[in-house]
């Protein structure tokens, strides 16, 4: 009432400075109506506790959508820094071998694990003063101390920190600056360690001398499919959100159509009550903007306490562009006028109230088919042509029309289906003839699940699709084997004192080792060594030779060929390596040795390249060349300590061994990562969308009170009405989440024949997607019953 | 019978001379019309016939009449029978009903009652046309809906005079 | 709080020599929102067939009398009795069952379902009641004819006129037969003639089922439609004298 007046007033006293209404109006004239028209629906959006409610509604929904698109534009800049600072303090040196030198050091890999979460870790002796300090530290640690990231310094000061503390056996000096770690939950450390040394001038990947200290660092090139996975999830992602905050805007349409029905009555025009719904609109999408902003800045403070899926960030690297913070600002105020003027499109707000189209015209199902027509064209150069460079924009763009063709065909199929709705008990009739009603409204409120489960179902199984790639069988039992030691060996003795000490721990049920090495079959005189046949060894007991090959009735002293003739005569000293040919170090294969083959579970481990198999009474560990261990350890399985004892104790023997985990599959480590942002993205998605549903359903409640009042007075019982709410939501859930699955199977399907990966289906999860939508449904649903329970009281008929 | 009960309820207060109640009179009600001594000197005569009113006393000097009127206990029962019993409803009646309330309010008596018995006089008459236009031809209806619609003045007129009682009763203490 | 005034309607009914015990009673209704009160020891009697009026100024409690009295609200204090059973005391469900089954409610507006047709409307209680929806769309349909609006029986409430969808929300009170129908300023929102209309066919159809009519109204000519009349006044009710 107070809106109204006050836009009397302001009619009357605008009429003077505006001329005669008959006289066609100025440009400035205009312009001066313009924001006259504009600012009353500011007012409106802020007089009255009913209207502060709503606006505070669309401005909180609006807002975390503006936060989630904000966090999203973060991300390209948090993959560079990160990757920025890998690059700035990676040690690896490529190039020809290196002599000590004073700008050189010797780092051995000290990398380790602890309860399943990375430790990074690095053991240093530098061999001059000149060597380059890495980023993150001030200074190289002496002999026996070493500096720690401030998450390590809490584990190790933690009473569960102690097994930790033994492997780590070094004082701490220091801690590691911010920009020499990944993330501010990441478990590092720089060890000083005097022991090392290269006994010749070979490097191995676990000792190694380098002069390269950050900025060597190689980007391996992501994978293409890589590429388009991110694409695709940022799509999946970033789409529904953009769909939820335009219906954000749209949050008390009914009551607000009223009053600009009361505008009309004092003299407004058509166009007039227009552009005062769109300053309404306007206020609540600018205050949106501005939440969006503080929720952002909230989540930053928050997020570097906090770690999703492994992974940790600094708050001051989740910063948004300038470019698309500015972007945000401006357009989701616009495409919150932009959603208010189609919504008015359909309603004509004459003086005396609202008439919504009674029989609403029938929605055309052609320009609905456009957009995903238009996707599937576009999608189709790569289709055809595979991943290549000339149609990268073109494969997003496909996408999403792709997906926004769900939530252009979720209405016609809506309406469609609801028409023929309305049998049956009460509350399914309520519920039906309120979508056949309003069946535009439904279909905007589930418009956001529906395109974000089809999005995930496609990447899903995408994602099931190319795994076989990204995944490489181990090709271990892991009931048999639970842990697993690579590394080299100096020889017997060490590999004996590292089998014996991991035997001796607490927890450790089983060793079985085995070291691997090459031989050459030495070919004619003159010949190149380069071309000599190359015989892989494989050392160990009985027990270690059987899990890779069958040897029936293996006895210590027994030998066994794979593809080497008896009686050949081997030179177990590799000819190939850098510098001055070695002294050849010969050694012939037994005439009794029986002739067996592999076990297909050791093609991973072992070669397919003709072998030798030897117990160490035929053939000791001490004659070979860069013996390569592999020890399989069989851990008690209750015992989660055990497999950190193990480490320590492998340690013990020498700090650049560590003992890893052993799953049936080993994955692609950026593969995971992706997945994982995936999942933690997924999340937030549809639980930002469930928190729309609930507060959409609220409203709607809201805005019928007397109606529910008066359904209670018939003796209505609230489970009919819950059913009927229930219902109203479920129909439109149904269908849409019908109509993901179907498109989600397609996009699936396509983005798989374009990276050229079998067509099938993970049929588990995309129902566990299509369920987790369901669910979410429901939540909303349930979240709202509250609010109707207490909209059921008497109270609603009180209007006097 | 109006002025005679006015006057009677005047006159309840406290024994008053002739031109006494002329004067009090025209004040309370006389606005428009005011009283000639000659109709207070015939109602005063008729009252005091009834044995409604008695004379306490005259006093000496010149004029029409000096003789000081009181109220007898008939009088008073006189004065109650007619504040309760309903007027019949009917068009113009707000000179006699505001009469009696002001005369109730004057003497002590309740005039919400007054206004209450009306209210359901009117009603009951207004009930009985209603009863008739359901009955009737069309011309009937329109000739009962006249009389309804003035009616439905007058409860208008009651219901607003009740809820303004107590004002009214304040000004005319003042 | 005022204190509870004696209750007149005894001696009317000795008046007007009606035996039967009252359907309906309430007595002593306490009943505030907030700090102002609405009733303050309201009582309340009807009897069988009986229509009366609650009168009384806007904000005197005659419509919380009304939704005390049809169970919907419960009193701070007091008692109301439906044919000797305490009302007050019964669950929500029962009182839900209650309604459903003895009661109708016509309102002032907004009361009719905006996405069913008026049939569908009619036919409302009778389904929430347990009526097969043939049966009760049928019986609804009647209804509509005897309010003479049997051709918007397809048409959205949305559609049709204010003195249409009042009658349509009459048929609706009516159509499951209920002991007692709640009237609560049924001619609001409608002109003289529509409002005389709606009023002739809702006491015609109350005299012929039976049924009791609580009137809440501030309308003199509507409250002329009833056998006698309550006024409210501060949250107390008093009956003024019977007229017959």
């Amino acid at each position: 009432m107070t809106a109204a007046g006050g836009a009397l007033d302001h009619r009357q006293t605008a009429a003077p400075g505006g001329g005669p209404p008959t006289d066609a109006p100025g440009p400035g004239d205009r312009l001066r109506g313009w924001a006259r028209d504009l600012s009353l629906g500011a007012r409106f959006a802020l007089t009255g506790r009913e209207a502060i409610v709503r606006t505070v509604l669309s401005a909180l929904g609006v807002g975390l959508g503006v936060a989630m698109l904000l966090l999203g534009t973060t991300v390209p800049g948090l993959v560079a820094d990160r990757s920025q600072r890998s690059a700035a303090r990676d040690l690896t040196y490529f190039g020809a071998t290196l002599k000590p030198g004073p700008d050189t050091m010797l780092v051995g890999e000290g990398d380790t694990s602890w309860h399943g979460e990375d430790v990074y870790g690095k053991l240093l002796k530098p061999e001059g003063s000149a060597v380059k300090v890495v980023a993150g530290l001030t200074a190289y640690p002496a002999p026996g101390t070493m500096y720690v990231s401030p998450a390590l310094r809490r584990v190790l000061a933690s009473p569960q920190g102690s097994l930790l503390r033994d492997r780590l056996p070094y004082r701490i000096v220091g801690t590691i600056a911010d920009d020499g770690l990944l993330g501010p939950s990441e478990l590092a450390y720089y060890a000083g360690d005097g022991a090392l040394h290269l006994s010749g001038a070979e490097s191995n990947q676990d000792l190694y001398r380098t002069n390269s200290i950050g900025g060597h660092y190689v980007d391996s090139g992501m994978n293409p499919v890589l590429v388009l996975l991110s694409v695709v999830a940022f799509v999946v992602l970033l789409l529904p959100i953009a769909v939820f905050v335009a219906t954000a805007a749209r949050f008390g349409g009914e009551r607000r159509d009223r009053r600009l029905a009361a505008l009309r009555l004092i003299g407004a025009d058509i166009s007039g009550t227009h552009r005062t719904a769109a300053g309404e609109a306007l206020v609540g999408g600018a205050l949106g903007v501005l939440a969006g902003f503080f929720f952002f800045q909230v989540g930053r403070a928050v997020i570097g306490g906090i770690e999703i899926a492994g992974l940790s960030v600094f708050p001051r690297d989740v910063t948004p562009g300038l470019g698309m913070a500015g972007l945000i600002a401006l357009a989701v105020p616009a495409c919150s006028i932009v959603v208010t003027a189609l919504a008015l499109r359909g309603v004509t707000i004459e003086p005396l109230g609202v008439v919504r189209r009674s029989a609403p015209v029938r929605r055309r199902l052609w320009w609905r088919l456009l957009p995903p027509l238009l996707g599937v064209a576009m999608l189709l150069p790569s289709l055809l042509g595979g991943l290549g460079d000339g149609n990268s924009l073109l494969l997003p763009t496909g996408m999403i029309l792709l997906l926004v063709g769900v939530a252009a065909l979720l209405p016609w199929v809506i309406e469609r289906v609801v028409a023929r709705l309305g049998a049956g008990p009460v509350p399914i009739q309520l519920g039906s003839r309120r979508l056949q009603l309003s069946g535009g409204t439904a279909a905007r409120a589930v418009a956001g699940i529906t395109v974000a489960v089809a999005g995930a179902i496609g990447i899903q199984t995408l994602f099931a699709g190319v795994t076989a790639d990204f995944t490489k069988q181990s090709g271990l039992d892991t009931q048999r084997v639970q842990a697993l030691l690579t590394h080299d060996v100096t020889g017997a003795q060490q590999l004996d004192e590292l089998t014996g000490r991991l035997r001796a721990v607490d927890g450790v049920l089983g060793v079985t080792a085995r070291v691997t090495a090459m031989a050459v079959e030495p070919g004619a005189p003159g010949s190149s060594p380069s071309n000599w046949n190359q015989v892989q060894l494989v050392v160990g007991d009985c027990a270690a030779l059987e899990s890779v090959a069958r040897v029936g009735g293996c006895r210590p002293g027994g030998v066994y060929t794979v593809g080497v003739p008896v009686g050949t005569t081997l030179d177990l000293a590799d000819p190939n390596g850098d510098g001055p040919p070695p002294k050849p170090r010969l050694w012939k294969v037994p005439a009794g040795a029986p002739q067996t083959a592999l076990s297909g579970s050791a093609s991973t481990v072992v070669s397919n390249a003709p072998t030798v198999l030897a117990t160490p009474q035929a053939l000791s560990v001490d004659r070979l060349v860069l013996p390569y261990a592999q020890l399989q350890l069989r851990l008690a399985q209750n015992d989660p300590d055990a497999l950190e004892r193990a480490r320590n104790a492998a340690v013990s023997v020498d700090p650049t061994m560590a003992v890893t985990t052993v799953s049936s599959s080993v994955t692609l480590h950026s593969f995971d990562a992706l997945r994982r942002g995936l999942i933690v993205g997924a999340t937030a998605t549809m639980v930002l969308i469930g928190l729309s549903l609930a507060l959409g359903t609220i409203e709607q409640l809201r805005e019928r009170r007397r109606l529910l009042a008066v359904l209670v007075a018939f003796g209505t019982r609230r489970s009919t009405l819950a059913l009927s709410v229930l219902w109203q939501t479920l129909v439109p859930i149904l269908l849409g989440l019908g109509l993901a699955l179907g498109f989600g199977v397609g996009l699936g399907a396509v983005l798989l024949r374009i990276t050229r990966a079998p067509v099938g289906f993970d049929w588990t999860s995309v129902m566990q997607l299509v369920g987790t939508g369901l669910a979410v449904a429901l939540l909303a649903t349930l979240i709202s019953m509250p609010a109707l329970w207490r909209l059921m009281r008497a109270d609603g008929l009180r209007t006097e | 019978m109006t002025i005679g009960h006015t006057l009677l309820g005047l006159l309840e207060s406290g024994p008053r001379h002739g031109y006494d109640l002329k004067r009090a009179f025209d004040e309370r009600f006389g606005h428009d019309r005011p009283l000639h001594y000659g109709q207070v000197y015939a109602t005063m005569a008729r009252l005091l016939k009834n044995g409604l009113v008695e004379v306490e006393g005259i006093e000496a000097g010149e004029g029409p009449d000096r003789k000081r009127y009181a109220i007898t206990d008939a009088g008073v029962t006189d004065v109650e029978q007619w504040l309760a019993q309903p007027e019949r409803p009917e068009p113009y009646l707000q000179s006699a009903l505001y009469t009696k309330v002001v005369v109730a309010l004057l003497t002590g008596r309740s005039a919400q009652d007054i206004l209450d018995t009306q209210r359901s006089e009117h009603l009951r008459l207004m009930r009985e046309l209603t009863r008739r236009k359901a009955g009737g031809d069309l011309p009937d209806q329109l000739i009962c809906d006249h009389a309804l619609f003035h009616l439905e003045a007058d409860m208008r007129w009651l219901e607003l005079t009740a809820a303004r009682i107590d004002q009214l009763a304040e000004e005319l203490t003042r | 709080m005022t204190p509870t005034t004696p209750t007149a309607p005894t001696a009317h009914a000795a008046n007007r020599g009606v035996t039967d015990a009252p359907l309906l009673a309430a007595a002593g209704l306490h009943k505030s929102y907030g700090a102002t009160p609405a009733l303050a020891g309201a009582d309340f009697e009807i009897r069988g067939g009986e229509i009366v009026a609650v009168m009384g100024p806007s904000g005197s409690g005659k419509s919380t009398l009304l939704h005390c009295l049809a169970g919907i609200v419960s009193p701070e204090a007091g008692t109301v009795h439906y044919q000797g059973q305490e009302l007050t005391a019964l669950s929500d469900a029962r009182r839900s069952a209650l309604r459903r089954s003895d009661f109708g409610f016509v309102f002032q507006f907004g009361q009719l379902v905006p996405e069913l047709t008026c049939l569908e409307n009619v036919a409302l209680p009778l389904r929430l009641a347990g009526t097969r929806r043939r049966e009760a769309e049928a019986r609804a349909a009647e209804w509509l004819q005897r309010l003479e609006v049997a051709d918007v029986a397809a048409k959205r409430p949305g559609e049709v006129s204010g003195g249409q969808g009042q009658r349509v929300a009459i048929a609706r009170a009516l159509a499951p037969r209920p002991r007692v129908v709640f009237a609560d300023e049924p001619t609001g929102a409608l002109d003289s003639l529509n409002g005389e209309r709606a009023m002739q066919l809702l006491t015609a159809a109350a005299r012929d089922t039976g049924a009791a009519v609580v009137l809440v109204t501030h309308e003199v000519r509507v409250a002329a439609y009833s056998d006698r009349e309550v006024v409210v006044r501060d949250g107390r009710a008093t009956t003024s004298a019977v007229a017959l």
